[in-house]
């Protein structure tokens, strides 16, 4: 089938070559087939690392929750024992409750019930009562401490265990999100470095290497730096991005910034 | 025509048809070289079709990044006769991905000067106008005008029917002529 017929004469084919004449300097070459297929062997890796990462997050979270869980059980598990000696104290005890302040959890009641008839009917004290109903709520106080909260246990170098005042999120001083002049300050201080993996790994004079940052608001650190483009999996690639994690960005209120920035050899 | 691919009839486009499929079954076995002339047929139809959205500073990395990811994933082309259709609606998805990103970051020069030189300034100045056309005509002129390719050939290159590309091909023109003003502004550089 010839070109021809697709189109209204020769005056549109004219048209239409004449539009090709103009557009052609937007045609490029394909890249050499290696480059491909490279990427591609190499980009199996992370997509293998990608599938382990959030099973280990699973896993990690799942842990947290089971410790989370034990530890909180624990708590019940006393009140429990203590409610041994107070809920078989006789009917006219069962009355007392009602003049206790704080109610009791909802979870413990039905223990209570499997629990007194196991225990010897011996007469207690009103106040006992109080005591023990009021003391499950001690342990609860004392896990915001330091030395038992449970996230201190996980993770003691939170700044709550350190006795430290959390640091405020967002400050109310800080630009939204970073100009153009602030990253290209910042980058100004480790672009040396960069330049210097150009060196090491004969990078052409002129030649660029296409950084994609994310940097974090709260703290103005970069948090990724990959290289992108043709440098995405070269070794002068790997090494400017190394570089630029360095760099250190004024902090803002976005929880995040991308930033995609060239660096010229 | 220079660039122009030539469609030469329905015998070469079914035997075509034939080595894409038997190539697409020996890279789904595991003969990853098999993909080779795959890439060599269909580059300038992803590049068309990335063309058509993303930036033109880009497109060259999203053409390359379709063709790994198809690569990739190719175990899971079910029909290795679909290869195009399934390949072109991974080049449309990438292309708006690359939008999306474009949002999504700043982009920061590091102050170099590059000089543009002017036949590229006026395509881009026509690619802009293809651009503001309605969806479905930028990608078939693109394909048409950009990367020389007949319109036989973008039906069995993009999975779409014959008749929609005659269609998108003639109104898409008809509409580009109008912006462009019947012709004043497009001259050969």
């Amino acid at each position: 089938m010839r070109d021809d017929a697709w189109w209204d004469g020769d005056d549109e084919d004219e048209r239409i070559a004449s539009l090709q004449r103009v557009l052609a300097p937007l045609r490029e070459p394909p890249r050499p087939w290696g480059d491909v297929l490279a990427q591609a062997r190499i980009g199996a890796a992370p997509r293998e690392r990608s599938r382990v990462f959030p099973i280990a997050m699973l896993a990690g979270v799942a842990a947290a929750i089971a410790v989370g869980w034990l530890w909180g059980r624990s708590a019940p598990q006393t009140v429990v024992v203590e409610r041994e000696v107070n809920v078989a104290s006789p009917p006219e005890v069962r009355d007392v409750p009602i003049a206790v302040p704080v109610p009791v959890p909802i979870p413990i009641t039905p223990p209570r019930e499997e629990v007194a008839p196991s225990v010897a009917p011996e007469a207690v004290d009103p106040p006992k009562i109080v005591r023990a109903r009021a003391k499950p709520r001690a342990p609860r106080e004392k896990a915001r401490s330091p030395g038992e909260d449970v996230d201190c246990i996980l993770d003691p170098n939170l700044a709550k265990c350190r006795g430290a005042q959390p640091v405020p999120r967002y400050d109310d001083g800080l630009p939204e999100t970073l100009t153009t002049g602030d990253i290209k300050a910042a980058m100004a201080k480790v672009k040396g470095d960069a330049q210097r993996c150009g060196e090491r790994y004969d990078a052409q004079p002129g030649e660029q290497v296409k950084v994609k940052l994310s940097v974090a608001g709260e703290t103005g650190r970069v948090t990724q730096s990959v290289a992108i483009g043709t440098h995405a999996d070269t070794e002068l690639g790997q090494c400017v991005a190394r570089a630029i994690e360095a760099a250190q960005f004024p902090r803002f209120r976005k929880p995040h910034l991308g930033v995609v920035y060239p660096i010229v050899m | 025509m220079p660039g122009a691919v030539e469609a030469s009839g329905m015998d070469d486009g079914v035997e075509r048809l034939v080595d894409e499929i038997e190539a697409v079954r020996a890279v789904q076995g595991g003969d990853l070289g098999a993909f080779a002339p795959l890439y060599a047929a269909y580059w300038s139809t992803v590049h068309g079709i990335v063309l058509a959205r993303a930036r033109t500073v880009e497109v060259a990395d999203v053409v390359q990044d379709v063709f790994v990811v198809a690569l990739q994933r190719i175990a899971e082309l079910r029909d290795p006769a679909a290869f195009g259709g399934w390949l072109a609606t991974m080049a449309r998805r990438a292309s708006v991905d690359a939008v999306r990103r474009r949002r999504a970051t700043t982009d920061v020069t590091d102050d170099v000067r590059v000089a543009v030189p002017p036949p590229r300034i006026e395509a881009l100045a026509v690619l802009q106008a293809i651009r503001e056309l309605p969806e479905a005509y930028r990608e078939t002129l693109v394909l048409r005008l950009v990367e020389g390719m007949t319109g036989p050939e973008i039906a069995l290159r993009t999975g779409m029917t014959a008749g929609s590309v005659r269609v998108n091909l003639h109104r898409g023109m008809k509409l580009l002529r109008t912006r462009l003003g019947d012709g004043e502004e497009v001259r050969d550089a």
